[in-house]
């Protein structure tokens, strides 16, 4: 009985610990107030105040188009990767299984710098111009995310039967068939939390892209803002925006109605039963 | 030609990997049409690479399969008429019961030949055959295992082939998928055939093994192949279970009229199922021949040991038609020379068993098993141990006279009566190298009346040798080769691992592989293990030397 008493407290006060900082913001991102901690009365000034912002609009509008780009890149690279390396033999296997993991454990700095190094290099010697564009921002976000895919993607092969590949050979499969019709609907799971993951991981980048940017998108001539590069900004100069405390709710509200949606979605396709037509 | 009702034939196929290993060597092999063929062997014997072969999973690094006459070796799996059972079902968890028998209907395409508007056949350059030469003769290039010649002569016939097709136009085709209620009805007949036609709205996790068992193998016959592959297919089914789908296979193979290609390491399985039981070990064909056939004239030790159970001696035949064993000289039905050493098998259900002295030898029982329909008895000859099935009953420790008679009596060329090593060589401190570990052995024989003087080898007419590198063969006989346990003891001069044993009434015949597959094949009355890994001991003086060349070529 103690013991239970102690496994629910201990479960909930870690729970609160994580949510309460995230309730406190969003109750205050129905006031108007500068400084948190002030309460002016409820209003829905800072929602207004943030769609009219240009500029944290521009920041978000970049943040979504890198992360869904930069995902979808990785997704592709990390999934063909994942296979190939499966197929391959045991040593290319383990060499291909280490490079991977290289990125992974790495500092994100060690990253950062030496992607600048590179592009800086490869600028002054052989394009003879500045490359910090959209396209290295992208570069350094999918160098971030590929290998988080092939880690989601890795643990499905594993699962999978082995022979399943050959008996849609054996079925009459052409190679590339078997690969849509069997091994991607089979890994599936894992390349959906791969991408999703991407994503995340894209989206509240702030050392990376802080290295690699350069001028494009919604930015135009000035270097690309993304929300993360965009707080930084705003904190050096004084406090937090109060808009982005308005953001921030959105966010997670964002997320919630997905998780959410992912869930009933998993628990529907379980007890899914089809009918065919019968003739 | 009579070969006309061979299905698929196998010709000199071998399969060799790249890191050297030989899974399959020079198989020569043809089913009929409708036979019920079954590869049997134990693990690693080559009978699931020789069907992933015919599968097209695998290509064969020499040889050729042909299929109705027509050579397929390099075909992919998707374009042959071959379907298979996978040992662990491979059954699509995605697609329900349904869709995954549906699965090879809905890729199939049926040609109908092109018709002009006056109904005369459309010719045109068939480009699939022009594409499929191309990639015979890529692959045909790139083949490490073909001699300069084979490949000359092979790259000629498709060359001719290719310019053939490219300049004479075929009759061309259209393909037409097969439309849904095609589908549907086949779908239900192959349903029908395994019994399954409640479930096929079920998802495949939701199924027994048996059940999806079943649908494995209607997702394969439901595309009308002409051979179906069956990989161990009831290797994860309990033996009841096993028991049941023996029989229904077989009523299947019946009813269907397709041709059955079955592995297994099941030797009982086997024996009830198939037409013909190919016996395999070590990517060689041990014997081919109907179960009955297999079962009562085994061709060697190996066959009889792995069939069935058996008593298996060593024997001597010391006159026509006479053979000597157990203390005892049988009359036998077989012919073998006078005084040559041969394996004699007797099946234990083949002993008569008999009161004392009224037998032809009489023997003391050791062991009794009661196994239901008979009783099980050890008994003791001398040394050697007798296996018997009776179902009379006698007490242990009883006195009983055995009787066995000729036609219970098969006899077998011994597969080994020496180990003889033919690449082997002296090395420079007169010692025999046998799979590259140096032996001590006695070198004094290679010369007549030698002795050693000064390091030298000095004949009786006292010219000097000198053996250092000199090719010889060298003997060694199977009672000779010690087997040591402690293999980090200095006694121990190669160490390798057990891969065969069969039990020889009062004794083991052990073969000890090494690491670079050299082979000893020695005796031992104490019991080892497959795997076991063990040392070997051979003394100086029980190796015999032949030199390769001349002697006169080492003389200094």
């Amino acid at each position: 009985m103690v013991k239970k008493a102690f496994k629910y407290t201990f479960v909930y006060l870690v729970l609160l610990i994580t949510y309460i900082p995230i309730f406190v913001l969003i109750a205050f991102s129905f006031t108007n107030t500068t400084y948190i901690g002030d309460w002016n009365g409820f209003s829905l000034e800072l929602f207004i105040n943030l769609f009219n912002s240009k500029e944290t609009m521009i920041a978000l509008g970049n943040t979504l188009i890198i992360a869904f780009i930069s995902a979808i890149v990785s997704t592709f690279l990390g999934v063909t990767g994942a296979i190939g390396a499966f197929y391959s033999k045991k040593r290319t296997r383990a060499l291909y299984e280490n490079l991977n993991q290289l990125p992974v454990v790495n500092p994100e700095i060690v990253i950062a710098l030496s992607l600048v190094v590179m592009f800086v290099f490869l600028g002054n010697t052989i394009f003879k111009e500045n490359l910090f564009s959209f396209w290295t921002l992208l570069v350094g976000h999918v160098i971030l995310s590929a290998p988080f895919v092939y880690l989601n993607v890795k643990p499905k092969l594993q699962q999978m039967d082995p022979s399943l590949y050959e008996a849609a050979l054996d079925l009459g499969c052409s190679p590339k068939k078997a690969l849509s019709k069997v091994m991607i609907p089979q890994l599936l799971p894992g390349i959906l939390s791969g991408f999703i993951l991407a994503i995340t991981l894209s989206l509240d980048d702030f050392i990376i892209t802080a290295f690699t940017r350069g001028p494009g998108l919604l930015s135009g001539e000035n270097a690309i803002e993304t929300l993360s590069t965009l707080v930084q900004a705003k904190i050096k100069k004084g406090p937090i925006p109060p808009e982005l405390r308005a953001l921030t709710t959105i966010i997670f509200f964002v997320v919630l109605i997905v998780v959410i949606g992912i869930t009933i979605y998993q628990n529907k396709s379980k007890n899914r039963v089809k009918r065919r037509r019968s003739f | 030609m009579d070969n006309k009702n061979y299905i698929i034939e196998l010709k000199n196929v071998s399969k060799i990997y790249e890191d050297g290993t030989i899974a399959v060597d020079n198989f020569n092999f043809y089913v009929r049409k409708g036979e019920f063929v079954t590869f049997l062997g134990p693990s690693g014997c080559g009978k699931s690479t020789t069907l992933r072969m015919i599968a097209g999973f695998e290509f064969p690094s020499k040889g050729e399969i042909l299929l109705n006459g027509k050579d397929i070796s390099n075909l992919p799996p998707n374009k042959r008429p071959i379907n298979m059972v996978f040992q662990r079902y491979a059954l699509f968890p995605h697609l329900d019961v349904y869709d995954n028998i549906a699965f090879g209907l809905k890729l199939k395409k049926i040609a109908i030949p092109l018709k002009d508007k006056e109904g005369k056949p459309v010719l045109k350059i068939n480009k699939n055959k022009v594409k499929n030469l191309k990639r015979e003769i890529y692959l045909t290039k790139k083949n490490k295992h073909l001699n300069e010649e084979e490949k000359e002569t092979k790259l000629n016939e498709y060359n001719l082939a290719l310019e053939k097709a490219k300049t004479t136009p075929e009759q061309a085709y259209k393909y037409k998928k097969l439309s849904d209620r095609e589908i549907d009805e086949k779908v239900a007949r192959a349903l029908k055939i395994v019994d399954l036609e409640a479930l096929e709205d079920r998802d495949i996790s939701t199924l027994s093994g048996g059940q999806q068992q079943r649908v494995a193998i209607a997702r394969a016959i439901v595309n009308e192949p002409e051979i179906l592959l069956l990989d161990e297919p009831l290797g994860a089914l309990d033996l009841k279970m096993r028991k049941d789908m023996q029989i229904e296979l077989k009523e299947m193979h019946t009813k269907l009229g397709i041709t059955f290609i079955y592995v297994t390491h099941d030797q009982e399985e086997a024996l009830t199922m198939s037409d013909t039981v190919v016996v395999m070990k070590d990517g060689l064909i041990q014997q081919i021949g109907k179960p009955k056939e297999i079962y009562d004239e085994p061709k060697n030790a190996f066959v009889a040991d792995f069939i069935g159970e058996s008593n298996i001696y060593n024997a001597t035949m010391i006159k026509k038609m006479s053979v000597r064993f157990l203390d005892h000289n049988f009359d036998c039905l077989d012919d073998f020379p006078v005084n040559e050493k041969v394996d004699v098998v007797i099946r234990p259900e083949d002993i008569i068993i008999k009161n004392e002295n009224e037998g032809m030898i009489n023997c003391k029982i050791t062991t009794k098993i009661f196994k239901g329909v008979n009783y099980q008895y050890i008994a003791l000859v001398g040394k050697n141990e007798v296996m018997i099935k009776s179902t009379k009953e006698y007490d242990v420790g009883q006195t009983v006279g055995l009787d066995i008679y000729p036609d219970s009596i098969q006899i077998m060329k011994k597969d080994f009566t020496t180990n003889i090593y033919t690449d082997a060589w002296i090395n420079k401190n007169n010692q025999v190298c046998i799979d590259d570990v140096p032996f001590d052995c006695d070198i004094l024989q290679l010369v007549e009346g030698g002795k050693e003087e000064d390091g030298y080898i000095v004949d009786k007419k006292g010219k000097k040798y000198d053996f250092n590198d000199a090719d010889v063969v060298a003997e060694v006989g199977l009672d000779k080769i010690e087997i040591v346990d402690d293999i980090e003891s200095e006694n121990s001069q190669i160490v390798g691992e057990i891969v065969d044993s069969v039990y020889k009434g009062d004794h083991y015949q052990y073969i000890v592989r090494t690491e670079n597959e050299e082979d000893f094949v020695c005796l031992s009355s104490y019991t080892y293990n497959l795997n076991d890994k063990v040392g070997i001991h051979i003394n100086k003086n029980d190796i015999k030397l032949r030199l390769k060349k001349e002697v006169s070529n080492y003389e200094i």
